[in-house]
């Protein structure tokens, strides 16, 4: 997970996507981490790429995802959901999309273990 | 199927979606275009592009009251701009004509209570563009009802336009009035309705389930010509559905450059037994080749977000990801509405769906305006 906030924190410096100002990440994890940690290390990636402050987070969540609307004091937003898998055959993934003023990062991958 | 040819008015014209629903109408054998309409006192600009489709299909222009009384108009096909839509709707359906309606169905949700009651009353079909009838979108429903993923927690749905020329505006927080008093304008269209109506519409299709309560956001992130006319060029909106299961949806338009086709089309089902992806652009070939890049087009000055079929032709195409899936669902979606007609097969974007989706956006700018939670139902 440091790689891919690296890399992208990277990204993000050569300026080629503009501001960053929309994030959507998925992240699917095995069920043991259903608690606040999985959506808050999302949050984490959120607030390290986006140039302002957290302003309000609206959360919903059960026993099978947690979802947060984040809006920033920029005006910048973030889409974050943390989804537990109760089926051994699927795998752990992260799918995102942060949207800059001028392009887009896409990045998908199948994780061998969760970063949390 | 019977034998009966349907007559198919036409309202609206060039630089509207009728330059491509036409085609559509034209295409089906059991239709016949009949001529292109519109009210006695349209916007003269209007009337303008109205005589333009008229010439360019060879159909004659007819003021709409009488076109309503021609006893071979079977069908109206209505495209006029958003702000007039209910009051042509209405009056289409109190003649007897079944519906075709462009999205969104209307302005607020007073206007498209009309729509549905007109509908109700007259007994006509009526139908409204959306995505229901792409694979994408078809396979999600499928597989919700057949219980593959158990009970439903939670539906993800992002639909993104990859048009217009974005980056030629500096970063700045939205001020979001929390209100569409006009929806038409020639360079922009308030892209969280314009767009998001797809999203909102396809999960209200899939889970058959109205929308409690709402939290949204709305931005100028990418284009000049959506902050010069006040409307948003993103919005995201978070909701709780009446049992309880999440829906979010992120839609906007962002950009030529931004996607390598058209943009982002996709569904994630959260299950208690299972989580599942639809991706319009999956399964799809990847193509690279000694070939130049893609270039956006020079900006047309009466549609630099690239809006219409008329105002794009000649465009480079983009061609490096290839989907394999060889769905023409337009084709389809235009062929429902003639089956439901012809042979009694259900409407599956019925007006009352659409009528929701429109409550549910309208609520989701009062949102983005106050930063609270909306209650709808």
């Amino acid at each position: 997970m440091e790689q891919l906030k690296a890399s992208i924190e990277a990204e993000i410096k050569t300026g080629r996507i503009g501001t960053p100002v929309f994030l959507r990440c998925f992240y699917q994890v095995n069920q043991q981490f259903t608690d606040r940690g999985t959506i808050e290390t999302l949050i984490n990636l959120a607030n390290s790429w986006m140039h302002s402050e957290i302003e309000f987070s609206h959360f919903r969540e059960d026993d099978c995802q947690t979802t947060v609307l984040l809006q920033f004091a920029d005006g910048e937003s973030a889409l974050l959901s943390a989804n537990y898998l109760t089926d051994a055959i699927q795998k752990p993934t992260i799918d995102l999309h942060l949207i800059g003023s001028r392009g887009v990062i896409y990045h998908q991958c199948a994780l061998e273990y969760e970063y949390v | 199927m019977s034998s009966k040819i349907y007559g198919v008015l036409l309202v609206g014209g060039m630089r509207s979606h009728q330059e491509n629903y036409a085609l559509q109408f034209q295409a089906d054998p059991r239709c016949r275009l009949v001529a292109v309409a519109d009210q006695e006192d349209a916007p003269i600009d209007r009337v303008m592009l109205n005589q333009a489709l008229a010439d360019e299909l060879d159909l004659p222009y007819q003021n709409l009251e009488v076109a309503l009384e021609r006893t071979d108009v079977d069908i109206v096909s209505l495209c006029p701009e958003v702000e007039r839509r209910a009051e042509i709707a209405v009056c289409c359906a109190q003649a007897g004509k079944h519906l075709y309606l462009d999205k969104p169905l209307a302005l607020n949700s007073s206007s498209a209570s009309k729509i549905v009651s007109a509908v109700h009353e007259s007994g006509v079909k009526a139908q409204m563009f959306s995505n229901v009838h792409c694979n994408w979108a078809k396979e999600a429903k499928t597989t919700l009802e057949e219980g593959e993923i158990g009970q439903l927690r939670a539906i993800h749905c992002d639909i993104t336009f990859a048009k217009g020329h974005q980056g030629s505006v500096k970063q700045q927080r939205r001020i979001e009035s929390g209100k569409r008093s006009r929806y038409t304008f020639a360079e922009a269209k308030p892209e969280l309705f314009d767009i998001g109506v797809y999203a909102v519409s396809v999960i209200n299709w899939i889970t058959n389930q109205p929308v409690k309560s709402l939290v949204a956001t709305t931005g100028n992130y990418f284009f000049k010509e959506h902050l010069a006319y006040g409307v948003e060029d993103f919005g995201s909106i978070i909701m709780e559905l009446a049992d309880g299961t999440t829906a979010t949806i992120s839609s906007g338009r962002f950009g030529w450059t931004s996607h390598p086709l058209g943009g982002i089309q996709r569904i994630k089902l959260v299950g208690n037994t299972g989580i599942v992806d639809f991706d319009a652009n999956q399964p799809r070939l990847e193509v690279h080749a000694a070939e130049p890049s893609f270039q956006p087009p020079v900006p047309h000055p009466l549609d630099p977000m690239g809006m219409w079929s008329s105002t794009t032709n000649g465009i480079m195409q983009k061609n490096r990801w290839k989907p394999i899936s060889g769905q023409n669902w337009i084709e389809e979606e235009f062929r429902s509405f003639i089956d439901a007609i012809d042979i009694g097969t259900p409407i599956e974007m019925t007006v009352e769906l659409a009528a929701q989706s429109v409550e549910v956006i309208t609520a989701a700018y009062h949102s983005a305006a106050s930063g609270q939670t909306v209650n709808i139902t």
